[in-house]
């Protein structure tokens, strides 16, 4: 029996066949040698000029181009008759494109967002509760890692159809503390206090001058924003900082920090609710 | 006898013994720094209020502090050689004056800026081995520009003092002389200045340090300001000794939008 399948084998590779496979072989390396030549070439020319992304794309434009190109030269030399195989692949290409309507979609969202450029690799986005940095933009979906590294894909459909934010857009921002004091505070020396707590840091920046809002008459507390700003990547520096000088400076001030508290009055608007204090009965043993 | 001016001794270099503890005194920063037989172990500290200067000296029954965090440096066995220098800031400075100052039309004023300076760590011999840089003071951080496009740079709040004998002679800052040429049609309000301080030498002289002095043309708001750095030390002391490159080349004249106006930011 294994006589027989080897005669077979033997039999298959006539020099004709062995040619062939040869000339294929040659032509498959080739083809990928020049497919890495091609790509490694636009990286270099375009390393200055364009963006992470678009490099990317052009990237896998020219390996896939490549590969579909090598794939016919391959189809040619076994004897494919390549017009027979298009015009069959446009009727298998009808029922794909009716089965991966999704894909399209995403593809053609993918290259608005491309055009439009709203973030770049390596920017911080939003998008409702999810926050990352950009990892790749592609032609179907973005893939983002967020802090506590997570990998998450988001289909390019749904980020253009969404509100997306993207964080790290503009070099500067404003950190948005909203405070609550009590009502006793004197309000021109708290915001002598917090214009101190900003000017202290050093992560806060100077400019634009720290906003400080007396927002409302709160339940419990005179409520304020107190907005500072920085670059953005000191965030976690300025966020663990001043939120512990806010704390520590508040302390040695005497500026108190209220809970929500309730006051309960028994008729009169302004009277204390009247306490009487009851001894507590001896127990007996 | 020659009297001993500690702030001028802090800027030699030091030859220092191995398994020792030394110390040395910025006023605002204090250097530790010990010597094994290839390593070098180095911390600082900053002091809550400024000290006297000090040149490196022994700290005498102490083999090591707990209290500190030591860096550890492989350099070597020859390199016995401490040296520190003054350098400028890594970024650009945005000084204002604490009381803001008007430059009528035509007119030009001189101003002394006290910047503070960056200490700068080299291991000799054989070239100087740049071990670290340490902030003299830690200076806020601000932004000079737009807040979509603009430049992140220190904040310094400065006196603009007229007269040398205004300023005092802290050894953790250098002198930047300012002039101001007024030549557009309307007053200058002097409000900020966003000084290149990459761009600037730093000059050694007997009591204080200095840096190039700046030649700044105000031509009006809509034209850029032409700031010119003087070439060499400048003429206000006596035999200046250059001690440090600037950290990039000055071009002979640098456009650049050097003065801004106060701009509101509404809306939260």
């Amino acid at each position: 029996m294994f006589e027989s399948i080897w005669a077979e084998i033997v039999g298959f590779f006539t020099p004709e066949r062995f040619r062939t496979l040869v000339v294929i072989l040659i032509a498959v390396i080739a083809g990928i040698v020049v497919i890495k030549i091609l790509n490694t070439l636009t990286s270099r020319v375009t390393r200055r000029h364009l963006s992470q992304q678009y490099k990317m794309l052009i990237r896998k434009g020219i390996r896939y181009t490549g590969a579909v190109v090598l794939l016919f030269i391959v189809l040619h030399l076994l004897g494919v008759k390549i017009t027979a195989l298009l015009g069959a692949a446009g009727i298998v290409g009808i029922a794909i494109g009716f089965a991966s309507q999704t894909s399209m979609s995403n593809l053609i969202s993918g290259l608005f967002m491309i055009s439009e450029k709203p973030f770049e690799i390596g920017d911080v986005i939003k998008m409702e509760t999810t926050v990352g940095i950009v990892l790749s933009i592609d032609l179907l979906s973005v893939k983002i890692r967020t802090f506590d590294n997570q990998y998450i894909r988001i289909p390019n459909e749904k980020l253009l159809g969404s509100e997306l934010t993207t964080i790290t857009r503009f070099p500067i921002r404003r950190m948005d503390i909203n405070l609550g004091v009590a009502y006793k505070t004197d309000i021109n020396h708290l915001k002598s206090v917090l214009q101190e707590i900003a000017a202290a840091n050093p992560f806060c920046l100077d400019e634009p001058e720290p906003l400080i809002v007396f927002t409302k008459f709160g339940d419990s507390a005179l409520e304020f924003l107190f907005g500072v700003w920085f670059y953005k990547t000191d965030f976690l520096n300025l966020k663990n900082s001043i939120m512990q000088e806010i704390k520590e400076r508040f302390d040695r001030e005497g500026i108190e920090i209220p809970f929500p508290h309730l006051s309960l009055y028994s008729g009169s608007a302004t009277d204390p609710m009247p306490i009487r204090i009851v001894k507590k009965p001896r127990s007996t043993p | 006898m020659v009297k001993r001016n500690p702030k001028n001794e802090l800027w030699d270099p030091v030859t220092f013994k191995a398994d020792t503890l030394y110390q040395v005194s910025f006023s605002t920063l204090t250097v530790w720094l010990k010597r094994s037989r290839e390593d070098w172990y180095l911390a600082s500290q900053r002091p809550e209020k400024e000290t006297d200067p000090a040149p490196l000296h022994e700290v005498k029954g102490v083999k090591r502090r707990q209290d500190l965090s030591f860096s550890r440096w492989v350099v070597g066995r020859d390199v016995s050689t401490v040296q520190f220098v003054p350098s400028m800031p890594d970024r650009s400075i945005v000084a204002r004056p604490a009381v803001p100052l008007k430059v009528p039309t035509g007119r030009d004023a001189l101003f002394f800026m006290s910047i503070p300076i960056w200490v700068r760590v080299l291991a000799q011999p054989p070239n100087g081995i740049t071990l670290c840089e340490l902030p003299s003071l830690i200076l806020s951080n601000t932004w000079f520009g737009e807040p979509t496009s603009g430049e992140l740079c220190y904040a310094l709040r400065t006196r603009a003092t007229r007269s040398l004998e205004e300023i005092e002679k802290h050894p953790y800052t250098a002198i930047c002389p300012v002039s101001v040429r007024n030549r557009a049609p309307k007053e200058l309000n002097f409000e900020r200045l966003c000084v290149r301080v990459e761009h600037l030498n730093v000059y050694r002289g007997r009591e204080r340090l200095w840096t190039n002095e700046l030649e700044v043309r105000y031509q009006g708001d809509e034209h850029s300001s032409q700031v010119t750095i003087g070439k060499g030390a400048p003429e206000f002391a006596e035999n200046l000794i250059k001690v440090c490159e600037a950290r990039e080349p000055a071009e002979k004249t640098i456009l650049k939008q050097s003065f801004s106006f106060l701009r509101s930011l509404t809306g939260f």
